[in-house]
């Protein structure tokens, strides 16, 4: 005990004398004027004046540009994806029989739990804030965020977060959380292994950034705008961005008090969600909800955005009734905070509470409905033209048809009583999840790929990640919808079920189903990668600013601009275009 | 640069109408064929339609034909009346 | 485009501090909560040393010894105060506290000691200045 502790010491004293080491080679933080690296001195300013970045890796850690870290942030989110997706894997690999013969169910259950909080926290809000960090600046015309450090700080919480969260399965001799990503009390309190304390915090992490980084968007449109953007011709995805900034400041600070009053009765015996003496198991789940309904339209409204913005791209014309579309964002942030307990219906709550809970749920797809109605409107009276970005925005719409129709159902409390816990609850949400927010995802990615990469992804292969995702996703997905009508109960490694009770056989092929879809859903995406990466390693630089023909239809918009003066300049994109501000950055 | 050529907006939305309503048909085909004993196709909750792989198909055509073909409706309805963008080619 | 420029008048592509304070940030975290103190307090440290390089960075502090000092105290009251929960002060016997701290008191003291070594470190700093 002694020897661990000194050696801990010894070791913690060791990193912080090699961090002051560093630091003060690349810094002289005692009076700050240039040293190393090259810098230029501007007047007193020091290290990296205005004129430079530096090289390599230390340019990528000490990076507070906007662009940077929008790339940083989507780098982190695709990995962890792969990592998500992985992890579900092997659980749909576990779940092709009845028996639990692959895995052990406890590792099933530890997977289980990680899928759902990777996914969410490491893939969802970071790639968002990929594509927020990246183009709101360009989209308002400002210079860069508006507090440039703390986005970095916000960006540098996430690879410990991660680590923390998946530390259950990278350090050994330690047993990873088994809590489900809802982390429900008691259970979450009394399961005594360390990684789930380590996702406690890791998820902590995790909220702080997202938290400073809903800060940044906030202050940035409301105060960097430029001179000829206003509140009238601020663009949609501008406009998601800020509605989610806002739901994040209300939601995550209270996950954060969450996650630390159970990490406190985890290890400091408080009881907070205590039986008798604290406030009951039920207070987690309210608080959990409070937070954990705001979350997913967190996750969904700036996807919308995106959507919003580029299917009427390709559609040749501006989004019909962009008001409207405002309206309903602003809606949908405000009413997310009403309907938590709709994951609560079978906990025994009143009846009159859940009533009202019902009714507000229903209502909130009314928005949701109005902005569907408004896309399709778009492409009516549009040209089409169906490249990857659009076909993702189409099968968006497809989707969150199905997906956001189920949901609704599930408002109903009857119908939620029967089907709560089930499969069913699974297909709706990963309708929307996978069929919507992740297909919203790649459409940006393939829309903004000649900006990212100045290069240009190849067709074919997109066209395929797009019809091997749609049909993985709604095999899928659908599977498990009818396997929530045959009562199949979600979060189980085996279901041994004896088949004069349960029609078994009809599960299995369900579950083989639903496997064969998440192995078409992983070639598409393993093509996905293969496209980005050799198109961003191999593909010929893209000369043409105007890669949608977007000026054909007036509607080429800033960021494209912006990108067109980084491709004019004379040694074709070398430096940094002087539209950001008058920076120029030495390639060196 | 682009060169995919542009398809009316319409024609878009319309194959993808049918299209999902075909699926529906399969769909109600498969479960109807493989479960007949479970389902219990009851077209808008009135009239009763035969346990089997035909009456779950029309079942599901129906339901979604007409749910969705509602939606379009009045998608074009109001792309009618306050649309301002002309359709059709430059 | 208005040039946005920081309260020393330029404009700042890089900043070294930012992954030291996250590091610092999560090193705390780790620490406290699973009751690792040397993670604990050099994780305090990391985090209070970034957060003044950062202040004096973008012209905030003068020089970076006064805002050691001042998150010291900030650390040290916080820290004393968590003890304080725990133990009667009229019957404290701090040496049996000390050297056998467990728990909340532990983590107090953590806390706490980071805060005094920031608190001379920034005193001792200043004075040599």
């Amino acid at each position: 005990m002694a020897g661990q502790q000194l050696a801990l010491t010894v070791l913690m004293g060791l990193v912080l004398v090699g961090v002051a080491a560093l630091l003060t080679r690349i810094e002289d933080w005692r009076r700050y004027t240039a040293l190393a690296g090259g810098a230029v001195a501007v007047g007193e300013e020091s290290g990296y004046g205005h004129r430079e970045k530096p090289s390599g890796v230390i340019r990528w850690l000490t990076t507070v540009d906007h662009k940077d870290i929008g790339i940083l942030y989507g780098v982190f989110a695709l990995i962890s994806l792969a990592v998500g997706g992985l992890m579900v894997m092997v659980m749909r690999f576990e779940l092709l029989t009845p028996a639990s013969d692959v895995i052990s169910p406890q590792l099933y259950n530890a997977f289980l739990t990680s899928h759902g909080i990777t996914m969410l926290f490491l893939f969802g809000t970071p790639i968002i804030a990929a594509f927020g960090n990246y183009f709101i600046p360009l989209l308002i015309g400002a210079d860069d965020m508006a507090f440039p450090r703390i986005n970095a700080i916000a960006f540098w919480l996430l690879p410990p977060g991660a680590l923390l969260i998946w530390g259950g399965f990278l350090i050994p001799g330690i047993a990873p959380s088994q809590t489900s990503w809802t982390m429900y009390t008691p259970l979450s309190v009394e399961q005594a292994h360390l990684g789930a304390d380590l996702m406690l915090l890791g998820l902590h992490l995790t909220g702080v950034s997202a938290t400073m980084g809903a800060i940044n968007f906030i202050v940035t449109i409301f105060t960097e705008r430029g001179e000829d953007v206003n509140w009238a011709n601020l663009d949609i995805f501008s406009w998601t961005m800020l509605t989610q900034s806002g739901i994040i400041l209300f939601a995550f600070p209270l996950l954060g008090s969450a996650i630390v009053m159970l990490l406190l009765d985890r290890n400091l015996g408080t009881l907070f969600y205590a039986v008798g003496e604290g406030g009951g198991t039920i207070l987690w789940q309210h608080l959990f909800w409070f937070f954990g309904h705001p979350e997913v339209y967190i996750l969904v409204l700036p996807p919308m955005g995106l959507v919003s913005y580029i299917l009427p791209r390709f559609a040749g014309r501006k989004l019909f009734g962009f008001k409207f579309v405002v309206y309903s964002t602003l809606a949908i942030g405000v009413l997310s905070f009403g309907v938590w307990a709709h994951h609560m219906f079978s906990t025994g709550i009143d009846p009159r509470l859940r009533a009202s809970f019902m009714a507000v749920s229903l209502a909130i797809a009314v928005p949701s409905a109005v902005k569907t109605f408004n896309w399709i409107t778009t492409m009516w009276n549009g040209r089409i033209k169906l490249a990857a970005p659009m076909l993702f925005c189409i099968g968006f719409v497809s989707n969150f048809i199905i997906g956001g129709v189920t949901g609704v159902f599930l408002a109903s409390i009857p119908v939620d009583l029967v089907l709560h816990d089930t499969y069913y609850v699974v297909g709706h949400f990963h309708y929307i999840i996978m069929g919507a927010i992740a297909f919203a995802v790649f459409a940006g990615i393939y829309y903004w790929f000649p900006i990212f990469t100045g290069k240009m992804y190849q067709r074919t292969l997109a066209k395929w990640h797009f019809w091997l995702s749609m049909i993985g996703t709604n095999v899928t997905f659908f599977a498990m919808l009818l396997l929530g009508y045959m009562e199949m109960p979600r979060r189980y490694a085996s279901y041994e079920f004896d088949p004069a009770v349960a029609p078994l056989d009809a599960i299995t092929l369900l579950h083989q189903a639903a496997t064969v879809g998440a192995v078409i859903l992983l070639i598409g995406q393993i093509i996905f990668v293969w496209n980005v990466v050799q198109s961003w390693l191999e593909a010929p630089t893209l000369t043409d600013e105007d890669p949608w023909d977007l000026k054909n239809d007036g509607l080429f918009t800033r960021e494209f601009g912006w990108n067109a003066d980084r491709l004019a300049l004379p040694d074709g994109g070398e430096e940094e275009a002087m539209a950001d501000g008058g920076e120029a950055e030495a390639d060196q | 640069m682009s060169v995919t050529t542009a398809i009316r907006g319409r024609r878009v939305v319309l194959v993808v109408y049918l299209v999902v309503v075909a699926i529906a048909g399969l769909m109600g085909t498969i479960l109807g064929a493989t479960r007949p004993d479970v389902v219990d196709p009851v077209l808008f909750g009135v009239f009763p339609l035969p346990a089997s792989a035909f009456g779950m198909a029309v079942y599901g055509m129906v339901t979604v034909g007409l749910a969705v073909g509602v939606l379009v409706v009045a998608v074009s309805y109001v792309a009618a009346r306050f649309d301002t963008h002309e359709p059709g080619g430059e | 485009m208005s040039e946005q420029v920081d309260a020393a008048g330029g404009y700042r592509r890089a900043s070294p501090w930012p992954v030291f304070v996250a590091l610092g940030f999560a090193l705390s975290e780790l620490g406290i909560f699973v009751g690792l103190y040397p993670v604990a307090v050099g994780g305090l440290l990391l985090l209070a040393g970034s957060v003044a390089g950062i202040l004096r960075e973008s012209d905030y502090a003068t020089d970076v010894w006064r805002p050691l000092a001042g998150l010291g105290v900030a650390f040290a009251v916080l820290g004393i105060a968590v003890v304080g929960t725990q133990v009667d002060p009229t019957t404290l016997d701090v040496l049996a506290v000390v050297s056998d701290p467990g728990g909340i008191v532990g983590r107090g003291l953590a806390i706490a000691g980071a805060g005094v070594i920031l608190l001379v470190v920034g005193l001792v700093g200043y004075l040599l200045e």
